[in-house]
């Protein structure tokens, strides 16, 4: 009897693990779905109409809309996915140097709240006031700028790079875990470094390849500052930005119809790309690379190619991270948003970092924002786990459906996932709303997505026999999680846990939506700094924000030192 | 120790539903070494994985030891790790990130105080060979070496069932000799019964106590090695267990009630392990054919006959050769001494107790 | 004078003497219970566009006169207002005690039933903040036309509407997403004036951005050359030193900023005090001081005594169904 209940419990686990994503996940969509059905898209409304829905998609312009923002976000993810890939194979599987200084440049933009990045480029690219572009003017004596940003390529490749931290990251798991045995054999045959790269690399991890570049594609739909601040000036029209329009109505009270069904088709997008990305997937098996098998991770000598691999790598982290940060470091010294001059140095103080701290309530907000963080990063690296283990490992027949789960919240827009919880949780009293808590709520249904394809591609990679052996030898589930799954998955585990406190520390819309008296935290603060026009001090929070990233990497660094998690493997 | 009754599994695949064991029935005996020996394919892996409790069947009954670990009509299913039994990979499973040590200790791990675990694992890598390595990552280990730490894990519980899942199949065939003497040894000391995955026949055949082949999800013979070898029940076990010539006939009666079956090359004396049919397919081993003097003599004896060598191989110990006798080629392995050109005419004698007739489907 | 009509005026002059004595006594012993009733609730929640910093100086002042009313401000864009208090009320609670928001937004919290509705006149509310019942304007928004002192002359700077229409501004007029002036204007000026203005506007090729502080900063940035903003927002550059200068142009839009009391406050008689605070004129000056959003309707402010003469262009309160639907027809027009 003992033992069958025992052997019930996993099936239980099974259940509450789906439950809670299911909760986490579907009621903030269903809330949306059903607003769409409401004449004001609000689900305490009453009425029932199908207009929103009608109206939208009797448009011709919403599908000039929809085929724009399919051009924006494939052409973004090509550019995205490029370069994620290209870095991180360099840095993981070939000689060049000061990686670890590379991988924290590469993925430092990050830290820094779109929309200052966004501002920072404008700075850098605009015809009329761009770095760049009076560089250029001087030097060539030129009449006209020679690059635009606010053109469809300028928007697109500046959008792909701002999504390369996110792909790098998880591409650079996969990297790393890659059993080099399958270049050496490419090595061996006498094939060179390009030629292993496209015929043998990228074939073996195109599992990981395809989560990355349809994670990427569904992410550059839904963003905004980008499309808003670039795209609006020029006159390019996106998904995203349709959806702040009408987010923006005149009365006051957003046009939640028209929201709900824009956010339709990114539910449905959503939904097709999954079942492309399953029908891709479902011989992941054979790209099992960790197998505990001679495993001697060994670099990849590039011979010739080592410098041009060291130039592209020096010239990404120069332009993608070095000119916008500097920018952003330079505005922060600005008494004013203004474009870089030599003539405008002698205004350049660091007023603005000593009056931040005196910004009223900013300590509050701090505390806030780190506990938000800390919480949220905790929960999506456990969450993500069980729910990767339990989509990539177990046999249950359901858990397709948990991975379908685990993606819809791509679909939500902020806005909307953090109405969704204020309505839910203005029914459900359980006293949350109002509180941090129900913004980590947001936070990590938002985050749920990104965790559970990252752990996934790093447990695909765990060969299954290394579990099986566990679990004959005489470990329970909990044990075989404890002792072989998580130390093997750890560095990615780290991975997210990083990106999530990063990435809280940077979230925006859904806080604003949520956020109250008690739940101040600093990106609302730096949002109502940015409102009122006050960019230079938002840019000393930016700077601030980057700071505080590359000391938590330099202190996992170190870390996983200690941890020697693979013994031999930097 | 060990019965399996009816086994059947399938999977689901994008194919529809595969029957990867249908059938399925054995048993092992304490101390037994017993060997599943198959093409790939044939549901060898899928019935280890079924008896481990890594696979769960659709219907049959396991017993291990005296305890029913799976039963389809009782609907009970033991998971593996409360089974009594250990298993080696082919792949080793090696963790990368614990010591040797630790690799081979973890199936104790907070069963037993610590000195008795350490006594009882540095005992188990002096067995195998490895006690200079304890301390060693588990990623600085050759294949050779990764392979005995598998074995020591496997045997540190004292399991009374070993499940061996094509271990030797990543070896260098030198090593793989090695080893499979070493296994044997192994068990033999050890006295635990293992069931063993392999598709190669020189380590089923000497390794084992018996050896069941497979095809297709079923268990076509059982047998010690020898029988198997010399005497197959079936055709498939004939093709696939050292090489045989096979040619069709039928049985006809012969004189002084032997077996006599008629072929292409005339009537061949041979055995005949079970009537069921008339027609047969003939038998004999490449090893089992005698070249004989030309001369009327050896004419007139039975089941001789006459062949042209078209080609000969000198392997060192054995001449292997191909001769057309008739319609038919015949391989024949004759000692390396023996002369063989292409073109020359030998008489060939197939001692009758070295043939035998297989039910021809 | 007879003595007849001295009688006559003496009772007149006492007996309105004695009125409005009266009537101011009213209003203070109607203002004397809120008063007392504040202290009791002590604690006022509010919701409004100021920033945190600013709040504290509006609040301290507040606090000289009322010092025993405690704070607890949420910085919330105009319909980020709406929004939460429509979700709250409809949830049967309310996060606010008062929210301050453009009249425009808070239509739909009207519609619903969701404000308290004030007899601020009774309460001593200067009457040309009352234009509805259900808030009490508190502050103006104006728009201005700006310009880059550093691209752009004293001289060739635009004056009025007319100006931008200028083939010369083409490419390098900065406009708001939003249609809110154009809307304002439609009440001076017919929707069909506006409409031919707008379109003319777009010919000149205006860069189209989103509000806040990203109009006034590309301003100061160089990246336009004139734009069409709200004068409260060019505050923070201009007091850092950014190049920028405007004129009201003339008819000036105008939407009125309301301070409305959501029905279910948990302390209504603070935030019905607060309220009235801010809509006098010792609250509209502090406001605009510190925010430089002013208030045109209080003779006596900065902002109305900048725009004396201009006419201005605004909606009366209700009438503002017929503004959104107004602004809905606009928007394409900009963002087509």
């Amino acid at each position: 009897m003992f033992l069958r209940l025992k052997s019930l419990l996993p099936g239980f686990a099974f259940v509450v693990l789906t439950g809670l994503v299911a909760y986490l996940v579907v009621v903030p969509i269903v809330l949306l779905i059903w607003g769409g059905f409401k004449p004001d898209g609000l689900v305490t409304s009453s009425g029932f109409t199908l207009s929103n829905y009608i109206d939208l998609y009797s448009m011709k312009r919403t599908y000039a809309l929809m085929l724009n923002t399919v051009i924006f976000a494939a052409g973004s993810t090509l550019v995205s996915t490029f370069f994620a890939t290209l870095l991180a194979w360099f840095i993981e599987r070939t000689e060049i140097p000061c990686k670890r200084w590379v991988r924290t440049a590469v993925i430092a933009p990050m830290a820094v709240p779109p929309m200052l990045i966004a501002m920072s480029w404008v700075l850098l690219g605009s015809p009329k006031i761009g770095f760049f572009n009076l560089l250029l003017k001087n030097i060539f004596g030129l009449k006209t700028a020679p690059l635009n940003i606010y053109s469809f390529p300028g928007m697109i490749f500046i959008q792909g790079i701002t999504l390369v931290p996110g792909a790098f990251l998880l591409l650079s798991f996969a990297f790393r875990n890659m059993d080099p045995v399958f270049e050496d054999a490419s090595a061996a045959s006498g094939r060179g470094v390009f030629t292993t790269l496209h015929r043998i690399v990228l074939p073996i991890l195109r599992p990981a390849l395809l989560a990355v570049s349809i994670l990427t594609f569904m992410v550059s739909m839904a963003v905004f500052d980008i499309p808003g601040i670039i795209g609006l000036p020029a006159k390019i029209k996106v998904l995203s930005l349709q959806i702040y329009l009408a987010v923006m109505d005149p009365e006051g009270i957003a046009d939640f119809g028209t929201v709900s069904a824009l956010s339709s088709v990114f539910f449905v997008a959503i939904l097709l790309l999954s079942y492309l990305y399953y029908r891709q997937t479902r011989t992941a098996s054979k790209f099992a690379t960790i197998t505990g098998r001679e495993f001697k991770p060994k670099m990849m000598d590039l011979g010739r190619w080592r410098y041009g691999a060291l130039a592209f790598v020096g010239l990404y982290v120069l332009f993608a991270t070095g000119f916008p940060l500097a920018i952003l470091f330079w505005t922060s010294l600005m008494p004013y948003y203004a474009s870089f001059s030599l003539e405008r140095l002698h205004v350049a103080s660091l007023n603005n970092y000593r009056t931040i701290l005196d910004y009223p309530r900013v300590l509050m907000a701090l505390e806030n924002t780190f506990i938000v963080a800390l919480v949220t990063a905790a929960a999506v690296v456990f969450l993500a786990t069980l729910v990767s283990w339990v989509i990539v490992r177990s046999k249950f027949r359901a858990r397709k459906l948990l991975d379908v789960l685990s993606v819809l919240p791509m679909s939500l827009p902020h806005i909307m996932l953090g109405l969704g919880l204020i309505y839910v949780y203005l029914t459900v009293k359980i006293g949350i709303y109002g509180t941090i808590w129900i913004i980590v709520i947001a936070y990590v249904t938002s985050y749920i997505t990104y965790g559970t394809r990252m752990l996934n591609s790093t447990m695909y990679q765990i060969h299954g026999e290394l579990e099986e052996v566990a679990q004959v030898s005489g470990a329970s589930t909990i044990r075989v999680l404890r002792t072989i799954i998580v130390p093997l998955m750890a560095p990615s585990m780290f991975g997210l846990w990083i990106w999530v406190l990063i990435g809280s520390i940077r979230e925006l819309s859904a806080a604003l939506v949520l956020q109250s008296y008690k739940s101040l935290v600093l990106s609302t603060v730096l949002w109502s700094i940015w409102e009122h026009g006050e960019l230079p001090k938002a840019a000393t929070l930016g700077v601030i924000a980057v700071v505080f990233l590359f000391s938590v990497m330099a202190v996992g660094q170190m870390l996983s030192r200690r941890f020697e998690l693979f013994t031999g493997k930097r | 120790m060990v019965e399996v009754k009816k086994l059947f599994k399938q999977f689901t695949t994008e194919r529809g539903e595969v029957r990867a064991i249908s059938g399925v029935d054995f048993e092992v005996a304490a101390g037994e070494f017993f060997t599943l020996l198959g093409p790939s394919g044939c549901g060898k892996s899928t019935t280890l994985r079924c008896i481990a409790g890594l696979e769960k069947p659709q219907a049959g009954e396991i017993v291990i030891g005296d305890r029913v670990v799976f039963s389809g009509e009782r609907n009970i299913f033991v998971p593996p790790n409360l089974r009594d039994i250990a298993m080696v990979f082919q792949s080793y499973a090696i963790w990368p990130h614990m010591t040797v040590f630790a690799n081979v200790a973890y199936p104790l791990d907070g069963k037993m105080p610590k000195a008795r675990v350490k006594e009882r694992v540095m005992d188990v890598l002096r067995t195998v060979g490895i006690e200079d390595m304890a301390s060693r990552p588990a990623t600085q280990l050759s294949g050779g070496q990764q392979q005995r730490v598998a074995v020591a894990r496997a045997i540190v519980k004292g399991a009374k069932v070993l499940l061996f899942d094509e271990p030797l199949s990543n070896l260098d065939a030198r090593l793989r000799v090695h080893m499979r003497a070493e296994f044997k040894s192994l068990q033999e000391k050890l006295g635990f019964s293992a069931i063993y995955v392999t598709h190669d026949q020189d380590e089923a055949l000497s390794l084992s106590d018996r050896v069941a082949v497979m095809n297709e999800g079923r268990i076509v013979e059982i047998g010690p090695p020898a029988e198997v070898y010399s005497h197959p029940k079936v055709r498939f076990t004939a093709e696939f267990v050292g090489s045989y010539n096979l040619f069709p006939g039928t049985i006809v009666k012969g004189e002084e009630d032997r077996d006599v079956a008629l072929t292409a090359i005339g009537e061949v004396e041979c055995v005949l392990p079970e009537r069921a049919t008339d027609q047969v397919v003939v038998g004999i081993r490449p090893e089992h054919i005698e070249i004989v003097e030309k001369s009327e003599d050896s004419r007139k004896m039975r089941n001789v006959f006459q062949g042209t060598v078209t080609s000969g191989l000198f392997l060192g110990r054995v001449r292997d050769c191909v001769m057309q006798v008739g319609s038919i080629n015949v391989r024949a392995q004759v000692p390396a001494s023996r002369e063989m050109s292409p073109g020359d005419d030998v008489y060939l004698h197939f001692p009758p107790k070295f043939c035998i007739a297989l039910a021809a489907s | 004078m007879r003595s007849g009509n001295r009688v006559l005026a003496a009772f007149l002059v006492s007996t309105m003497t004695l009125c409005s004595y009266m009537v101011a006594n009213a209003a203070s012993s109607t203002l004397d219970k809120v008063i007392e009733a504040a202290k009791k609730e002590g604690k006022v929640v509010t919701y409004g566009s100021y920033t945190p910093d600013e709040a504290k100086e509006i609040q301290g002042t507040f606090n000289n006169r009322y010092p025993f009313i405690k704070f607890e401000h949420v910085t919330m864009g105009a319909s980020d207002v709406t929004n939460r208090v429509l979700l709250e009320s409809r949830s049967g609670t309310a996060g606010a005690d008062v929210a301050v928001t453009g009249a425009p937004m808070a239509i739909p919290l009207v519609r619903e039933q969701f404000l308290r509705q004030v007899d601020w006149a009774s309460l001593g509310a200067l009457p040309s903040a009352i234009d509805t019942s259900w808030g009490v304007t508190v502050a103006t928004v104006t728009y201005v036309l700006a310009w880059n002192t550093k691209l752009v002359s004293q001289a060739d700077a635009p004056k009025n509407w007319n100006d931008l229409l200028n083939p010369k501004w083409k490419g390098s007029v900065g406009i708001w997403v939003n249609p809110n002036p154009f809307s304002d204007l439609v009440s001076a000026w017919g929707e069909a004036k506006v409409t031919d203005y707008l379109k003319r506007l777009m010919q000149n090729a205006p860069v189209v951005m989103r509000g806040g502080g990203e109009l006034p900063a590309r301003l100061a940035a160089g990246e336009i050359s004139v734009a069409i903003v709200i004068d409260q927002t060019l505050r923070p550059v201009v007091e850092s030193g950014g190049p920028i200068q405007w004129v009201w142009p003339d008819p000036l839009p105008v939407e009125r900023v309301v301070a409305t009391l959501p029905k279910l406050a948990r302390n209504p008689n603070a935030g019905m005090l607060y309220a009235l605070w801010l809509s006098s004129p010792e609250g509209a000056s502090v406001y605009e001081k510190v925010t430089w959003r002013g208030n045109v309707f209080v003779p006596s402010a900065p902002i109305a005594q900048k725009t004396r003469g201009k006419k201005y262009s605004f909606w009366p309160t209700d009438k503002l169904d017929a503004r959104a639907a107004a602004s809905k027809r606009f928007i394409p027009i900009i963002t087509p």
